[in-house]
């Protein structure tokens, strides 16, 4: 039976166990409803609300899953509430990192980069996204005519165009309308588009969308969030469980609610990877990114986990290198005990592949 | 009044006086700077916000490091040279061929110190939050010129509003530049963009501003100023000190430590010793309901001296224990490695022997007269009843009940007199304990009071050469308070000097 069979019985049994309660109805529903996903911190919260709203998810404050803002500060701090689910950090006003310039996206990641491995976060977030918010939902939202002014402009003689494009006074003189909507670095970068050949608004479009960082964030909500939503899903509907049946004093129900979350290899997993990524179980370098990529750290599908592409034979003869070698490693007499657990839980994740590849 | 020189000299003396090398060396610094008449100007801002852009814009040159990400937090010191490079060994100074710099040394450096001017660099993106505000209320109190310069406004649409609020939150001129036009108009010469990016106007008001102050006085008074204010907070932290201590008195806690600790000491002994005995008692008295007393008398009273005497010895025992805890505790209040007076074992309290009333005999003949008169009285009676029928008064039948009746009588005068035993035993035990209770509870309060004599004999003796010693170090504290005092006046004076300067 799996995990959220098991999570609906509990949910079932609470609620004709205490059917005042109307919190467990909204719950059940909740597990066949889109996952939920907030959106914290700032700055340019509202903006990233209003670019990821009408996709495959929910927007709420009380969540499955967190999309941490911050901006690029010496002081980053995570809240501790948002710890202890899925979170992605997304580093706001990316564009300005690099003073609006066509490559300022280029050192947004590579600062993002440094975030995702500064030991204050690692642990706490498991990707960190730089996204130029502005031009994020100006390129969403893209008109014919906009695509119709950005032709115009790039028509124009070049010399004349950029040094219009110094600064914000400058073209707001010619085009207050697009500056308003695509920021000066959204319009940097849109005329430079047209003028390499972009003369078709999808295609431009499209090609903003990825330059404002929204398809990388969009990418990574997808393989870490959306890939293991069931699991979010049901980790969020424990918790209100466990919270509410130790209000209710259920003891029983309470006490079956603990054993689901303590033995259910999913979470074990999620917890293994926090560990290894917080850097608490000693690792060597490879042996920590095999462990967190085997651990589903880089998306939960099984062609992600053991990082192998092919047909299902293929995949089966690498599950099973795989299984045999951490197998080793578990069995390993002079390896710690924590780095031994670790290990176990992925002999684990390793069997359940070759099972599904059978 | 005195000259820049003159007080700077004087805040040295003072510095070098009070071993403060560090004041000192930085005092030499802008001394030398008053007597060459350089002008400083320091570049601050928080993280990001395009300091060393700033500067490198400024002059025309990339002297500072910049970068997308952290940049290393280091001051770099930029001065004029025909040449451009480093300056002597040091790393952190670098002559540039640049006009601005005639005359003038920027510094684009991490900390706030004291200046002839300091500019304020934050982007446009947003109007100065409380921390900016806190490092704008710092500059001003270290240098006599303060700038706001708004940076990025090419970048950011909203920045006219932004800088109406930040002049209208300072009540400071606000500079609106923007360095990637600057060096946009360096690359192509272009003397409009040069314009537009605000870098004239920058140079154009603090050449006003750095005018319109006699600069090298004053931030060299500025200077003094934060030397004294170091001073004068290390000293009147020292008086202050000195004062708290001043206050605190020894001489009455250890007695009351002493006094209150004997007192919990008599109370705390005293229940236990009766809650022990009380124990003992209830033991004794259901042991004395399961026997005569008259039989077991000596081995009782035997094994209740056992119980008593282990009783008395262990409160006995604790209680001298807790004494020379106490003891330690009062010696603690002195703060010294002070040996402590011997405390003298608890002798043994002396525990009679319980004496059990002998009670009444019960003798063959008393037995003999009982049992007749209990069986008189049955065979009168049935012997009576016979004579109604018509047989002898003296039959078998009235013979046995006589019998009959004699023997219960002399049974239930034995189950009384034991009883009577028992409760007269239990009565007499009663007695003892109490009584034990008394000694035991006299000897005890008299070996407290005993070893509180000698506590407090011992601790006065001791008080004594404390409180020598006491009065010595306040009348030395007093004199330090004197001294630092008249330091401090001046530290004052020096002070009063320097804002002559600065006013």
């Amino acid at each position: 039976m799996n995990l959220e069979h098991r999570v609906r019985g509990l949910l079932r049994r609470a609620r004709d166990a205490h059917p005042d309660e109307p919190g467990l109805d909204d719950a059940l529903a909740r597990m066949s409803a889109p996952l939920r996903i907030a959106i914290t911190g700032g700055p340019g919260a509202s903006t990233v609300r209003a670019v990821l709203a009408g996709q495959w998810f929910h927007i709420e404050p009380d969540a499955d899953a967190v999309i941490h803002l911050f901006p690029h500060t010496p002081e980053v701090h995570i809240p501790v509430q948002v710890r202890d689910q899925g979170v992605i950090g997304v580093l706001t006003h990316a564009d300005e990192i690099g003073g609006g310039r066509l490559d300022a996206l280029t050192s947004a990641r590579q600062i993002a980069r440094r975030y995702t491995a500064d030991p204050r976060l690692r642990g706490v977030c498991q990707t960190v996204v730089p996204v130029a918010g502005l031009l994020a939902r100006a390129a969403t939202s893209m008109t014919q005519s906009e695509m119709d002014r950005f032709s115009e402009l790039a028509a124009r003689p070049r010399a004349v165009i950029d040094s219009a494009l110094l600064s914000v006074d400058r073209i707001r003189s010619t085009a207050p309308d697009l500056l308003d909507r695509f920021g000066l670095f959204g319009m940097r970068i849109g005329v430079t588009l047209v003028r390499q050949g972009f003369s078709d608004r999808a295609a431009l479009a499209a090609e903003l969308v990825s330059r404002s960082g929204l398809g990388e964030l969009l990418a990574q909500i997808d393989t870490r969030f959306r890939e293991r939503s069931h699991v979010l899903k049901a980790r969020s509907a424990l918790v209100f469980l466990d919270e509410f049946l130790r209000r209710a004093r259920d003891r029983a129900l309470h006490a079956e609610v603990e054993r689901l979350a303590a033995s259910t290899h999913e979470f074990v997993e999620i917890r293994v990877l926090d560990a290894v990524r917080a850097g608490q179980i000693a690792l060597p370098a490879d042996v920590a990114g095999e462990a967190v990529r085997l651990l589903g750290g880089d998306g939960a599908t099984i062609t992600s986990r053991l990082g192998v592409r092919g047909d299902a034979g293929e995949q089966r003869h690498a599950a099973l290198l795989t299984l045999r070698q951490w197998r080793a490693r578990a069995g390993n007499p002079v390896a710690g005990r924590q780095f031994v657990e670790a290990a176990q839980v992925i002999v684990r994740t390793c069997e359940g592949m070759v099972a599904r590849l059978a | 009044m005195s000259t820049v020189v003159e007080v700077i000299d004087t805040a040295i003396t003072a510095a070098e006086a009070y071993h403060r090398d560090d004041l000192a060396a930085r005092l030499r610094q802008s001394r030398a700077r008053a007597l060459s008449g350089e002008v400083r100007v320091l570049v601050a801002g928080g993280f990001k916000q395009g300091k060393s852009r700033l500067v490198n814009a400024l002059v025309g040159a990339p002297a500072c490091p910049v970068a997308d990400d952290t940049t290393p937090a280091k001051a770099i010191t930029l001065r004029y040279a025909d040449t451009a490079g480093p300056i002597g060994d040091d790393t952190g100074q670098i002559g540039l061929p640049s006009g601005i710099l005639r005359g003038l040394t920027l510094v684009d450096s991490p900390v706030l110190e004291p200046a002839d001017a300091i500019l304020i660099v934050s982007d446009a993106s947003a109007p100065y939050t409380q921390a900016e505000l806190d490092l704008i209320d710092q500059a001003r109190a270290l240098a006599p010129i303060v700038v706001c310069v708004l940076s990025k406004v090419d970048l950011h649409p909203g920045w006219r509003e932004v800088a109406e609020r930040n002049q209208a939150s300072t009540g400071l001129p606000v500079v609106p530049v923007s360095a990637e036009l600057r060096w946009h108009a360096m690359a192509t010469a272009d003397a409009g963009v040069n314009d537009e990016s605000g870098f004239p106007a920058l140079t154009a008001v603090l050449r006003a501003e750095l005018g319109a102050h006699r600069g090298t006085r004053r931030s060299a008074a500025y200077e003094v100023l934060a030397v004294t204010g170091d001073l004068t907070a290390t000293m009147t932290g020292e008086v202050d000190g000195l004062r708290a201590e001043e206050t605190e008195q020894l001489g009455i806690r250890w007695q009351q430590v002493l006094n209150d600790g004997i007192t919990d000491l008599i109370a705390d002994i005293d229940h236990d010793l009766r809650d022990r005995l009380r124990d003992v008692l209830k033991v004794a008295e259901a042991e004395l309901d399961a026997v005569d007393p008259a039989k077991v008398g000596d081995d009782f009273a035997e094994w209740l001296r056992t119980r008593e005497s282990r009783c008395t010895a262990e409160t006995f025992e604790w209680m001298m224990t807790r004494a020379r805890w106490l003891a330690g505790h009062v010696a603690e209040q002195f703060g010294d490695d002070h040996a402590l007076p011997e405390i003298p074992d608890a002798g043994d309290l002396a525990v009679g022997d319980l004496e059990l009333a002998a009670g009444e005999k019960f003798g063959v003949g008393q037995r003999l007269i009982v049992g007749m008169r209990g069986g008189y009285g049955g065979t009168l009676m049935i012997g009576m009843a016979s004579t109604i029928v018509g047989v002898a008064m003296i039959n078998p039948l009235s013979v046995g009940a006589g019998l009959l009746l004699g023997g219960k009588t002399v049974q239930e005068e034995r189950k009384r007199l034991l009883q009577r035993r028992q409760a007269e035993a239990k009565a007499s035990l009663r007695k003892h304990v109490d009584d034990l209770i008394f000694q035991a509870g006299k000897q005890s309060r008299d070996m407290l009071r005993g070893i509180q004599r000698t506590l407090r004999d011992h601790f006065v003796g001791h008080a004594e050469e404390v409180h020598r010693a006491l009065v010595d170090a306040a009348a030395q504290r007093r004199t330090r308070i004197r001294d630092l005092n008249a330091e401090l006046a001046r530290v004052r004076d020096l002070e009063r000097m320097a804002r002559e300067l600065v006013a």
